[in-house]
């Protein structure tokens, strides 16, 4: 798997594709900000000030000054680190989710769209229930079920949103089925496991790749409301849902609480949309996810 | 086939659909750790025999099948069981949260859906023009902001700061504002980016060529034809969307306090009041099934192609 | 001959893509007469198409005017503004495409469409042009019009869409009838009866038939007179029996080649050596130079110009005597 995402990335930046995407000044806006957010994230240890739980009584809701710049927040901690914290937090998380939306639904696309028959009607039957239903209600009933937590949060909104992957690769699939390279594998004996994984799958694997950012920020937007509303991450973890769960208590008396956490939410988000979108009208300008 | 033989086979579709949720909701809740009748009785001393009476008398010492069925012909004859902490009737519980949410609901997706078609067909026609870009970064900005935290946001300025609008609470009618607008933020980018999306496409096509070597003028061939055929997968999503908003409805709705069914569902959860959960689901899954087939049903109505004609074609 | 109906004058049209500009139509002149059929013919990709759409100005947005001239009865098209442009399309100058599964919009009925033509055109109720509509497809060969006129276009074959087509563009009994390859996309059996039906209505009605085709068997049925084109540039302009006999161009000779030898002999299929240009950066001189067989140094360094070689025949070509 990993050779192949290499095989790609090396046929990519041989190609004119990157240099499309270098124009792309949108998406390059969305590469900059996430390079920010994964450089905060990745040396929080030294910008954070202070460590996300280091409690202050003596220094409680205080409006951001040179000293804490985002303020404090109920327990006097500082807001800036624990939003720096948080960024790790929400990168791994989204990418987790990914990864497992991916794991579930790629395998599952490619078998319906290369047996097709009705293997596919069912999995595609399921994929369009899944599809149907609202993702929060039921992840929240995968919460219940399982207990809070981050991590059964995780769960919870990667096994009831791996759907889109399912339809893109299954579509992917069906319209690579009928191509030479294919039928003359199969001509000469192929194995099915082999024909999925090692032709198939590469082709759909730009598509893939698209979707996966383009699905990162809704992964973190679940999370982040599931943790909102109490049932993912625990204090004192610096989830930034978890950290809006705490500071709506106090969002008249010290907004800064919630102001930030939100704010970097909607910049993380936003950096994997404006990256996505580029990265569709680069690899896949076709790709339709509703 | 007509167009009534196609509708009623869609609903038909449904049934099954609602019927295997149920059985996936009943075992759910079979297997969730916790003796009903302990909850019941919710902390209330007894004799073991006096339990194994109240087991019996509830059917807890069938079969699973067995307490299923049971289940399923309370659930028909709109028996939704009863809430352990408040005692009441879940299905009453429901039908009194459930008219504040379908209203917030409603009211948001008019919103999302006039502000998303709107942007929609301006970006459309202005393509790669600065107003396109101007409204796409700001569509894409929307589509990124965590519609709680706007919510937040919305308090804070109109409710705290402006004092224009309640903070939390119903009110009066008033006091579905600022929810509706922090559930249309996000919906009405998607909408918009949909719209574009369609808009763009449809302009693109031979049919289009078509109307206007006719000599129609623009205004026609806008509406006429181009706007006729971009809106019939927008229209469909308006129901395909409406599930989706109830997930939406149960944040938004905690976070202002409305006495809806997804702030019911919030509270029911953290109280392990079960049997409303179970409800509340179940009524969603109706309402998703629901919402589907009429999105089937209106793309039928919108787009010939769907239907098969009467008689034969050539 | 007679009166002269639309006359094309150094027409230059460009594609802007993300690799350049593509000069599509790079300086055609042509002049087309009152009833006659005139075939423009190229292979796919030598601006023909781009010709016959920026006559009633249906260009695609990333397509340049860059200069030229389009009169039309002496009438400027290119200058005109949109709303005087929209009362000469479908009533003067009506056009139909090549692909007819694409160009019937899916979700209005066949009558409908049809009817919005007299609609717009003339001060008739809707009533009226629904009947104009259903008459005008009993016309061009629907059997039962008025049933079929309530049909969506997905239940018509390609054929009945193009006949459906040629319906709509006819009820206004147009001067100039642009067909844009209208065969191309139809199986053979059908093809033959379109292009019938198209000459038939032309003779009844009186119309000019500007058709654009890759097909020279096509030209040899039904046209008056030829335009050749290649790489953006008209190389060759003559009446049928004359390119047929005598072509003047080795492009064209070439073409014919390909038909005629198919025709004639059981012998190997003549084809013409090489691809066309890119037209992002096409040759210097004569632009067929690299595929032609009569190439001197003057082809590689100087461009050559149309001129009449003998009346109402024009040949582009350094070494047309040599050809011919």
């Amino acid at each position: 798997m990993i050779s192949l995402i290499r095989e790609k990335i090396k046929s990519l930046s041989s190609s004119e594709e990157i240099s499309l995407f270098l124009k792309h000044k949108r998406g390059m806006a969305g590469l900059i900000l996430l390079s920010f957010m994964l450089f905060i994230a990745l040396t929080a240890d030294f910008i954070a000030p202070k460590r996300f739980d280091e409690v202050d009584p003596s220094s409680r809701l205080l409006p951001p000054s040179t000293a804490n710049i985002f303020g404090t927040d109920q327990l006097g901690r500082d807001v800036f680190s624990r939003v720096v914290f948080g960024a790790r937090i929400a990168l791994w998380v989204g990418l987790l989710v990914v990864v497992i939306e991916a794991g579930i639904g790629v395998p599952l696309g490619l078998v319906a769209g290369y047996y097709g028959g009705s293997i596919d009607k069912l999995i595609s039957a399921i994929t369009d229930m899944l599809w149907a239903f609202p993702p929060i209600i039921l992840a929240l009933a995968i919460v219940t079920i399982l207990g809070p937590g981050l991590t059964n949060v995780v769960i919870a909104v990667s096994v009831v949103s791996w759907a889109p992957y399912t339809r893109v690769v299954r579509a992917k699939t069906q319209s690579i089925m009928s191509r030479e390279f294919i039928i003359a594998a199969r001509a000469v004996g192929e194995s099915s496991l082999s024909i999925m994984f090692r032709y198939v799958l590469p082709n759909t694997l730009s598509s893939v790749i698209v979707l996966a950012t383009l699905t990162i920020p809704s992964a973190i937007l679940y999370t982040t409301a599931l943790s909102f509303l109490g049932f993912g991450a625990q204090p004192p973890t610096p989830d930034w849902g978890a950290m809006l769960n705490e500071g709506k208590d106090y969002i008249f008396k010290a907004p800064w609480c919630s102001v930030f956490p939100g704010l970097f939410i909607t910049l993380t988000a936003l950096s994997f949309n404006l990256l996505g979108d580029a990265l569709r009208d680069v690899l896949d300008p076709k790709l339709r996810l509703g | 086939m007509g167009l009534l033989t196609y509708v009623l086979k869609k609903f038909l579709i449904g049934i099954p659909v609602i019927f295997g949720v149920t059985i996936i909701l009943f075992y759910i809740m079979y297997t969730l750790p916790g003796d009903p009748i302990k909850l019941l009785l919710a902390g209330e001393r007894v004799t073991p025999a006096r339990i194994e009476e109240l087991r019996r008398a509830w059917g807890l010492d069938q079969p699973v099948y067995i307490q299923y069925f049971y289940w399923l012909s309370h659930i028909v004859r709109g028996d939704l069981g009863v809430s352990i902490v408040t005692k009441e009737p879940v299905a009453l519980l429901i039908s009194q949260r459930l008219p504040y949410t379908l209203t917030l609901m409603l009211i948001s997706t008019l919103l999302s859906y006039s502000i998303g078609v709107l942007a929609g067909l301006i970006t459309a026609l202005k393509r790669g023009t600065l107003i396109d870009g101007f409204v796409s970064i700001v569509g894409v900005i929307n589509y990124s902001i965590p519609g709680f935290w706007f919510g937040l946001m919305l308090m804070l300025s109109f409710g705290y700061y402006l004092q224009l609008l309640p903070i939390s609470g119903y009110e009066g009618p008033h006091s579905l504002v600022l929810p509706a607008l922090s559930l249309a933020l996000p919906s009405s980018a998607y909408v918009m980016r949909l719209t574009r999306a369609e808009m763009v496409e449809v302009l693109n096509e031979d049919y289009i060529r078509t109307a206007r070597a006719k000599g129609l003028n623009k205004r026609r061939v806008l509406l006429v034809h181009a706007l006729r055929n971009a809106m019939i997968p927008v229209v469909v999503m308006f129901f395909l969307n409406m599930p989706w908003l109830i997930g939406g409805a149960v944040v938004i709705e905690t976070l202002f306090a409305l006495p809806g069914m997804g702030r019911l569902l919030y509270v029911s959860i953290i109280r392990q009041d079960y049997a409303v959960v179970q409800g509340i689901v179940l009524i969603i899954t109706v309402l998703t099934v629901v919402f589907n087939t009429l999105g089937d049903v209106v793309v039928a109505v919108l787009d010939p192609r769907i239907r098969v004609e009467r008689g034969g074609g050539l | 001959m007679s009166r002269i109906l639309l006359e094309v004058r150094d027409l230059h049209i460009c594609y802007e893509t993300s690799r350049g500009c593509v000069r599509a139509v790079d300086g055609v002149s042509l002049v087309i007469y009152e009833s006659e059929t005139f075939c423009l013919v190229g292979e796919t990709g030598c601006g023909k198409s781009t010709l016959a759409l920026a006559i009633p100005r249906l260009l695609p947005p990333n397509a340049r005017l860059l200069s030229g001239d389009i009169f039309f009865r002496g009438m400027n098209l290119l200058r005109i503004n949109e709303n005087e442009l929209q009362k000469i399309r479908g009533k003067e100058i009506a056009m139909i495409f090549q692909n007819p599964m694409t160009s019937l919009n899916p979700v209005h009925m066949i009558g409908f469409q049809v009817a919005e033509v007299p609609a717009t055109h003339f001060r008739i109720s809707w009533r009226e042009a629904l009947l104009t509509a259903i008459k005008q497809l009993g016309k061009v060969g629907i059997p039962d019009p008025d049933l079929r006129s309530r049909n969506y276009p997905h239940v018509f074959s390609g054929g009945m869409k193009q006949r459906t087509m040629i319906a709509m563009m006819t009820t206004c009994k147009p001067s100039l009838l642009i067909a844009d390859e209208p065969t191309t996309a139809l199986d053979v059996t059908i093809q033959a009866q379109i292009l019938k039906l198209l000459h038939e209505l032309k003779n009844e009605y009186g119309l000019t038939l500007l058709l654009i085709t890759h097909n020279f068997g096509i030209v040899a049925e039904v046209c008056d007179r030829v335009g050749v084109m290649y790489a953006g540039k008209l190389v060759e302009v003559a009446e049928v029996r004359e390119i047929f006999e005598n072509p003047q161009h080795p492009y064209t000779k070439g073409l014919i080649g390909c038909v005629v030898a198919r025709k004639k002999s059981k012998t190997r299929l003549n084809q013409i050596a090489g691809a066309p240009p890119s037209l992002l950066n096409p040759p210097n001189g004569c632009r067929f130079h690299p595929r032609c067989s009569y190439t001197t140094p003057k082809c590689l360094r100087e461009e050559p110009q149309l001129i009449e070689v003998c009346r109402g025949h024009l040949v582009a070509c350094h070494n047309y005597e040599r050809v011919g």
